[in-house]
């Protein structure tokens, strides 16, 4: 993969693309996230709410804000939704009563319809939806800071005598920091989104949900948000049955950010942006030094204020990524598609995996069996754009690619078969 | 070719100089006007296959060659059963008596292929097909591509014009 080449012509490219299209945020269950926020807000403010008149603004943050959300478990397609909810609360109010107050004003009264769905944890509330979390950070704004910089609230439920403790943070100014200085591809984002639009048709149909919206942007990503999206999905599988906290996404979206490559392809993205954390987390270890990420919008937003708490912590999800590293340089040298599937499985998850994979050999077949695959001279490379296995973005003439004559392959399944071919 | 079939068949030279130009890669191991061997790599997906391609206008009964065919031959890396079912036999193969480990390829039905075709054109291709859907056999089990008794045998053709 080390030349330049067309995004559809790289079966490495597409199958990862496929991945991430199958993990991430359905294009339905996206607009449904927005409508929900926006309920949410509407609910909060409601005649009646203890918060009536005091909520500013509830605005999507985190991975919703960079469009990197993807499903929250391996097994299912549950994400998390985290909001920001910008209160302006009596004064004096603490940590404690602050979070109580957005507990107690989205639980509402017995009967209503987020009585029996909403839980208080230690920064937000969640509300449970059966296909998303979505998450509720209360926050003030902090008067003469640049404009979205907060306090939130940080206290855990079972401490009743303690006030908690306010922390600054800027979760706004860090999507638009994010979304700045991403490098942007726009060859890549439109063959993802071509993917994407040609998956959602599948996906849908899996699901009977209802029409997609004709122009989504949650179809047009970089391709480090791609790859942010895959190493957060490897995390996940890497941490499913560890005890215990993981690496936060907002550090290593802030990582993935800084150290965007452009390199145009999600699979060298993806290479490119394992090495690039698994070096810089070895070199910490390497000198005994835990790492500190801060939001680069407010130095005393701290994203690794709760991981990794030891060395320890840290060399465990180093040694991850030197997996992650060591698994994709297996498909860089070269692979079949059996081995792309056993390393997807390793990486990603078996059930996608399979799937994607699945439904790529039965696209190629299908194009092979109606005579319309195409494959390049001199290489034997199948093009995967012209011969209907993936949607290519754009076709340039197709100078040296080849059709072939109609043929049948002789002798099912069988070792002894007939002594003609 | 013109030494054992029809005023149509094409000759040695004409299938060498077709196969030179369309996979300048291959390498010719043998010529005379009766036999041709090739071998060369094809890379369909993100894997390069070492294959041997030999034309024979006469039949070789010891090798079971057939007269006017074209055999091919997967040299590296190994056609192998997939590991987690291994009764089940590699499909669209045919035994090769000298090298047991290379069986050949079934990339067609009788009367599909005839000397007055050019291998470059067609064995070649069809030969990127059959590795194409070997992959996504190893890989799922099932073999996608249709072929004689399968059900997507008869998909119809969709071809635009040939350049």
């Amino acid at each position: 993969m080390a030349q330049p080449h067309e995004l559809a012509d790289d079966v490495r490219d597409v199958l990862l693309s496929d991945v991430a299209i199958r993990i991430q945020l359905s294009p339905s269950n996206y607009r449904l996230a927005v409508e929900r926020v926006e309920t949410l807000a509407a609910w909060l403010d409601r005649e009646g709410s203890e918060l009536a008149g005091r909520v500013v603004l509830v605005y999507a943050q985190g991975s919703m804000a960079i469009n990197a959300t993807i499903a929250s478990c391996l097994t299912g397609d549950e994400c998390d939704i985290d909001a920001i909810a910008q209160l302006h609360l009596p004064s004096g109010t603490t940590p404690r009563q602050g979070l109580d107050l957005l507990y107690r004003s989205i639980k509402g009264e017995k009967g209503s319809r987020y009585y029996s769905v909403t839980r208080r944890n230690t920064r937000c509330v969640t509300v449970d939806y059966a296909e998303m979390h979505v998450d509720v950070t209360p926050a003030e704004l902090i008067p003469g800071r640049e404009p979205r910089v907060s306090h939130i609230f940080h206290h855990r439920p079972e401490e009743l005598g303690v006030p908690g403790e306010r922390i600054v943070a800027n979760p706004y100014g860090f999507a638009e920091w994010f979304n700045a200085v991403t490098p942007r591809a726009v060859a890549f984002e439109k063959f993802f989104e071509a993917r994407s639009r040609a998956m959602d048709s599948v996906l849908t149909k899996e699901a009977e949900a209802e029409d997609v919206p004709e122009q989504i942007p949650a179809y047009l990503k970089p391709p480090a948000v791609v790859a942010l999206q895959l190493i957060k999905r490897n995390r996940n599988l890497r941490y499913e049955l560890r005890n215990g906290r993981r690496p936060p996404s907002v550090m290593l979206a802030r990582r993935v950010a800084e150290t965007g490559s452009g390199t145009g392809t999600p699979f060298d993205e993806l290479l490119y942006q394992a090495r690039q954390l698994a070096g810089y987390f070895a070199e910490h270890q390497a000198h005994g030094r835990l790492v500190h990420v801060v939001n680069p919008t407010c130095p005393e937003d701290v994203f690794s204020d709760r991981w990794p708490a030891n060395l320890s912590e840290q060399g465990v999800y180093l040694d991850d990524l030197r997996f992650l590293v060591a698994q994709l340089e297996r498909l860089e040298r070269g692979a079949d598609l059996e081995t792309i599937a056993d390393v997807f499985s390793r990486l990603f998850g078996e059930n996608t995996s399979r799937m994607v994979i699945r439904e790529f050999a039965d696209r190629s077949g299908e194009s092979i069996a109606s005579g319309r695959l195409r494959s390049e001279r001199s290489s034997g490379r199948v093009d995967l754009g012209r011969s209907g296995v993936v949607a290519a973005a754009a076709s340039a003439p197709a100078t040296s690619v080849r059709a072939s004559p109609r043929h049948t392959f002789y002798g099912p399944s069988q070792p002894d078969g007939p002594s003609r071919n | 070719m013109a030494r054992a079939g029809t005023d149509h068949d094409l000759t040695a030279d004409q299938q060498i100089a077709r196969m030179r130009d369309e996979y300048p890669g291959f390498a010719m191991l043998h010529s005379t006007p009766w036999i041709i061997l090739w071998r060369g790599t094809l890379s369909p997906y993100a894997r390069a296959y070492d294959v041997q391609v030999l034309y024979c206008a006469i039949s070789l009964a010891l090798a079971n060659i057939v007269a006017n065919n074209v055999h091919v031959e997967v040299i590296e890396p190994p056609l192998g059963r997939r590991p987690s079912r291994p009764e089940v036999p590699i499909p669209h193969i045919w035994p090769n008596r000298l090298f047991p480990v290379r069986p050949r390829l079934c990339l067609h039905v009788d009367g599909e292929w005839a000397p007055s075709m050019y291998i470059a054109d067609s064995i070649i291709p069809w030969t990127i097909e059959w590795l194409a859907a070997y992959e996504g056999w190893r890989a799922t089990g099932t073999w996608y591509a249709g072929g004689h008794g399968s059900e997507r045998e008869n998909l119809p053709a969709r071809r635009p014009p040939r350049r």
